[in-house]
């Protein structure tokens, strides 16, 4: 037991919120969901008699779990991704490093570059920096969650089809990092910044929600971030991106029974009820993460999707940890 | 010994009068039939048959039978099961858990997706019912109409001054159980859970005028269900027996088939 209630709240920082409610095995017992099983390196989550666990002595944090899970149920404790977008957005050449390896520069840090493995995290950074940024992986190779790398590479190489900028820097020599010199008056008003951050978090942290309700629908933090990020582009880029980033679901009419089912089996609120009962839903499809739990579930096999960029992009990652 | 919760219903004393199907409505502030849901979690099928003066009706309460065997439960895809067995034999329902996938709907044999029109004449009914996703539960008291216009008052405005919904809504307490359901999920019997667990009857034991109905624990000898049980072991019959669920409600009748 730590004596400190604070000290507990930031070391639980570092760790992972599993929410139950989210996951697809959870949901619908049938589905063979096993993205997260099959990359965690060290086996730290299984499946168990209660369901989903993560067991923490075994986890080292590579966080990517976290980047493959198509529905959010694994969640990082970490401050919100947008926060460290911010701290790039200021510089003129970001460089985001990790907290793993703290002798390592940059701008701002994760606690493992592991979770840009999800191409769509990657993707909605290069939207929001809109310009190159750098990963310092300088120290990665000697870092038990080197195994990252290969599937941050992949990631990258995905993204860098459609909005280059993701630069991979495995050597020193390579990295262009430019600390901003601070005057005394600058460095104590980002003591300041930084510490309100700091104690926001802790206080968010410490009222922690509880737990969703399976009924709940909710999107995973990173496709909220991305939609967004594409709410600010031009309506050219925005209707061109939107096309291809996003499948598209059809019903087939005459196999629909309008049960509804998928409805309630969507995480991600992306099957909405119908108009009238008995009617096919209706596809939001900037809500649908391509977790296949609606055509696991359609026993009368009436829902075609066609993956989008995203989710094409996911399924490199996630054939190359079988 | 765990309790085993169970119901006989003497449908020689039973005249078909539904007190029973109103106490449950009013205990469990289950919504009126719409959308081919019925949210009758104790309903009636009915049988007329013959040609006058020929003629011959039936009349059979059903409610969820709680089966030993429920199909409900089996398919229930959610970990840990929205829809589970309780320790004392009942079948519960927890909404927090409940996706609406309607799963259970289907698989129970004395359920259906949709009831059609025949169900207003008692030719088919469903124990367990859904809360359409994305529509309103307790829909019928936003209506805004006045029967009489400037007279009477709306639906709506009967919420308003009663502050309840629906006005007369009866908070109880029950475990897993809500008074009043959400969208998007379904909601059966649950053996009026929340009045056994203070050592009361269920609703619609307490109503029945003929004492029809009789509730208790199976396991206990001594207990009013098991007398009745022993009493009429020949002819005690259970719904759609055929279908292996093994319900724990059973109909006591000693002529003629009292199923419809």
């Amino acid at each position: 037991m730590l004596p400190n209630p604070a000290l507990k709240m930031l070391l639980a920082h570092q760790g992972l919120k599993v929410e139950r409610s989210r996951c697809v095995q959870h949901r619908y017992k049938p589905t063979d969901c096993d993205r997260c099983f099959k990359i965690c390196p060290s086996g730290a989550i299984r499946w168990t008699d209660d369901g989903l666990h993560w067991e923490e002595s075994d986890c080292q944090r590579c966080l990517l779990c976290v980047a493959v899970c198509p529905t959010g149920a694994l969640v990082a404790r970490e401050l919100p991704f947008v926060h460290t977008l911010k701290k790039l957005a200021a510089e003129d050449r970001p460089v985001l490093a990790c907290s793993g390896r703290p002798s390592t520069v940059g701008h701002a840090r994760l606690h493992c570059l592991g979770l840009l493995c999800n191409p769509e995290l990657l993707l909605a950074s290069s939207l929001a920096l809109g310009r190159p940024f750098q990963l310092n992986l300088t120290e990665c190779r000697e870092c038990p969650n080197a195994v990252m790398l290969p599937y941050l590479k992949i990631s990258a190489e995905q993204v860098s089809e459609s909005v280059a900028h993701a630069q991979l820097i495995e050597q020193t020599t390579d990295l262009d990092y430019h600390e901003k010199s601070v005057s005394r008056r600058e460095f104590f008003s980002l003591l300041r910044r930084q510490s309100k951050v700091a104690a926001h978090s802790l206080a968010d942290a410490l009222q922690e929600m509880p737990d969703r309700s399976f009924g709940d629908k909710a999107l995973p933090a990173r496709r909220m971030l991305l939609l967004q990020l594409l709410k600010r582009l031009s309506d050219d880029q925005r209707v061109d991106l939107t096309g291809r980033l996003f499948p598209t679901i059809d019903f087939s009419g005459d196999e629909c029974t309008g049960c509804t089912g998928c409805v309630g089996l969507c995480p991600t609120g992306a099957m909405l009820p119908p108009a009238m009962q008995g009617q096919p839903p209706k596809a939001h499809v900037q809500n649908c993460t391509e977790c296949d739990l609606c055509t696991a579930f359609c026993s009368s096999d009436a829902i075609r999707i066609k993956p989008g960029k995203l989710g094409l992009m996911a399924m490199e990652i996630i054939s190359a940890s079988t | 010994m765990s309790k085993k919760y169970g119901m006989a219903i003497d449908l020689h004393k039973c005249v078909g009068c539904g007190a029973c199907a109103l106490a449950c409505k009013n205990e469990n502030n289950t919504e009126a039939r719409s959308d081919g849901q019925s949210h009758n979690w104790a309903d009636f099928v009915m049988k007329t048959e013959g040609v006058f003066p020929k003629t011959r009706y039936t009349q059979m309460p059903v409610l969820c039978n709680h089966c030993s065997e429920a199909p409900c439960v089996m398919v229930c895809p959610v970990t840990p099961k929205a829809m589970f067995k309780a320790a004392d034999g009942s079948t519960l329902h927890n909404q927090g858990r409940c996706i609406g996938c309607r799963q259970c709907q289907d698989a129970c044999p004395y359920s259906e997706l949709v009831l059609d029109d025949a169900s207003n004449r008692g030719e088919n009914s469903s124990v367990i019912s859904f809360n359409l996703h994305g529509k309103k539960t307790q829909s019928a008291w936003y209506d805004k109409t006045e029967l009489i216009p400037g007279c009477t008052a709306s639906a709506a405005e009967v919420v308003q001054k009663a502050g309840g919904l629906p006005p007369d809504v009866n908070q109880f307490k029950s475990g897993d159980y809500q008074p009043v359901r959400k969208a998007g999920v379904v909601e059966k019997c649950i053996f009026c859970q929340h009045k056994v667990a203070n050592g009361e009857q269920p609703a619609c034991v307490e109503a029945c005028p003929a004492e029809a109905r009789i509730f208790g624990d199976q396991n206990d000898a001594a207990s009013n269900v098991s007398k009745v049980k022993a009493a009429n072991k020949k002819t005690l019959m259970r719904y759609k027996e055929d279908e292996g669920t093994e319900p724990n409600v059973f109909y006591v009748r000693s002529y003629g088939d009292p199923t419809v």
